[in-house]
């Protein structure tokens, strides 16, 4: 089923990142804030089109606009697209995680494992 | 071509949507129109400030610091890491790199499987693809994810995968700002174009494209030679599925896609083919590749045939060192990583190597009639540099 990929849409390309900026925190805000003017454009030309097409019917009225409510279907549709939204911002840091999860688990010998002898004491 | 302002890319609903185009919605548009107008954006508009910050305080400092000049295009890539605006500017890039991938990925992963169904209908009908399903994947593809592409040109995410080259055909419209035409064949347009003014009387008999993805260059230069029997190989299984469904969609029926490298050319004939070409490949194969390639290519070239290498210029000593540093950007930031090492290498010196008289040799300035004014958007722009080479009788 292809709706298995979904989660291999934010998957990262294999190769070395560079770090462009002084820290980590600054790369994720950076690529967030990209993101989310890529959605705001989207927004924006969605909108567009909406009232190109309803002022092109003669139609609208802000009334209708106001006293909208989404039926079910068209409420898990949107549902839908904020959960879209939201991985697509939030693209940096699940990369990230995806990456400390590749990452190896460190050797048992190197870990501080606190004994009961130790703790007592 | 769609015409615009060269400061505004066309929308992206002009791309050809034919058969094998993956389904997509109003938004997924928007979005890749928000892609190529900050592409536009980050090299017509900034890019211009990367060589301002080198000129005014980058260079002095550097000068200063080296009591010299700077020697080379890797000194400037150094103090040039460390200047906050062309750091800020090469995150912003890098970042639309990786939103362009996750678009189309968004959009063709959760259509994968019907893709794969449509194109195997395709393929059946047109006989037009040969899989290799032992061909070992060269390691200069599979090391790296090329262009922040996940999974690369060869991962297969469901069977009969295509998904690799759907993502591939989406978005280069995106990415190059409409410049390489409607089915991004512009590469493959302008040497049709350069063949019938230089050499208007070549009639190519058979055709080998070596490295072909999704078959975008080779479709042009089939058109242009109908009677010719045309071969386009690659190594990656997703992306000529899709060339070969997509070829029969667009109805270019005189193209056979096969599974092959082209460092092992050995199911052709020696001296086989009238022309052997390849368009921005070369720099993604690795030094000992490159060799092999052109010995290949020779051996299965007739008497008389032409050799033709599409590649962003070399970097050469007449080439300003600020140039190839900015030219260089795709190699150290966009997982390009032979990119610099291919502009370093002779392409010509090599094709001497395998066997061409230094007078068989000659280099082209080739573009499509797209190319807008206004700054290069370096690696990215419709106009190339092709390598080439008549074999002596």
């Amino acid at each position: 089923m292809s709706e298995e990929l979904n989660h291999l849409v934010n998957k990262n390309a294999q190769g070395r990142r560079p770090q462009f900026l002084n820290t980590k925190t600054e790369e994720h805000l950076l690529s967030m804030t990209m993101a989310l003017m890529q959605e705001l454009a989207v927004t924006r030309e969605r909108l567009d089109t909406l009232e190109r097409v309803l002022e092109a019917k003669g139609n609208l009225t802000t009334e209708e606009l106001k006293s909208y409510r989404p039926d079910e279907t068209a409420e898990s549709e949107r549902q839908e697209a904020q959960r879209r939204l939201i991985a697509t911002v939030m693209r940096s840091i699940e990369q990230e995680k995806h990456a400390l999860e590749d990452l190896a688990a460190p050797e048992v010998s190197q870990l501080h494992v606190v004994s009961d002898d130790e703790k007592v004491a | 071509m769609t015409k615009t302002s060269s400061s505004l890319p066309p929308a992206w609903h002009h791309v050809e949507q034919h058969d094998m185009f993956p389904e997509h919605d109003h938004d997924d548009v928007a979005r890749f129109n928000f892609i190529a107008s900050m592409n536009k954006y980050l090299s017509q508009t900034l890019g211009a400030g990367n060589e301002l910050s080198y000129e005014k305080r980058v260079l002095p400092a550097l000068q200063k610091e080296l009591r010299r000049e700077p020697r080379s295009r890797h000194e400037i890539r150094e103090a040039m890491n460390r200047d906050p605006y062309h750091r800020i500017w090469s995150a912003a890039k890098r970042n639309t790199m990786e939103q362009r991938q996750q678009i189309s990925r968004s959009i063709v992963l959760p259509q994968a499987d019907a893709l794969a169904e449509k194109a195997a209908d395709l393929i059946e009908a047109a006989g037009n693809l040969e899989l290799d399903p032992a061909l070992e994947i060269p390691p200069y593809i599979k090391s790296v994810d090329h262009h922040c592409m996940p999974g690369s040109y060869h991962t297969e995410l469901v069977d009969d995968d295509v998904s690799a080259g759907a993502n591939y055909d989406m978005g280069m419209f995106a990415t190059t700002g409409g410049a390489m035409g409607k089915l991004t064949d512009m590469a493959g347009c302008a040497v049709v174009d350069w063949l019938r003014d230089e050499y208007p009387n070549f009639k190519p008999k058979r055709i080998l494209d070596i490295g072909c993805t999704i078959g975008h260059t080779v479709l042009p230069i089939a058109a242009a030679f109908p009677e010719a029997e045309v071969i386009a190989i690659d190594v990656a299984a997703p992306v000529l599925r899709y060339a070969a469904a997509r070829a029969a969609a667009l109805g270019i029926n005189n193209v056979r896609f096969v599974q092959a490298s082209g460092e092992d050319l050995s199911r052709f004939d020696d001296e086989s083919f009238d022309m052997v070409y390849t368009s921005m490949f070369l720099h993604e194969t690795s030094n000992s590749a490159i060799s092999i390639i052109m010995n290949q290519i020779y051996r299965v070239l007739a008497p008389s045939g032409l050799s033709l290498h599409l590649e962003q210029p070399s970097y050469t000593d007449e080439m300003p060192l600020y140039e190839q540093f900015i030219r260089d950007w795709d190699a150290h930031n966009n997982n390009e990583p032979f990119w610099s090492r291919l502009h370093d290498t002779s392409i010509h010196g090599e094709m001497q190597a395998s066997g061409f008289a230094a007078s068989d040799l000659f280099v082209a300035k080739v573009a499509s009639a797209s190319v807008t004014e206004g700054p290069e958007d370096h690696g990215r722009g419709a106009a190339w540099h092709a390598y080439g080479a008549i074999k002596g009788e």
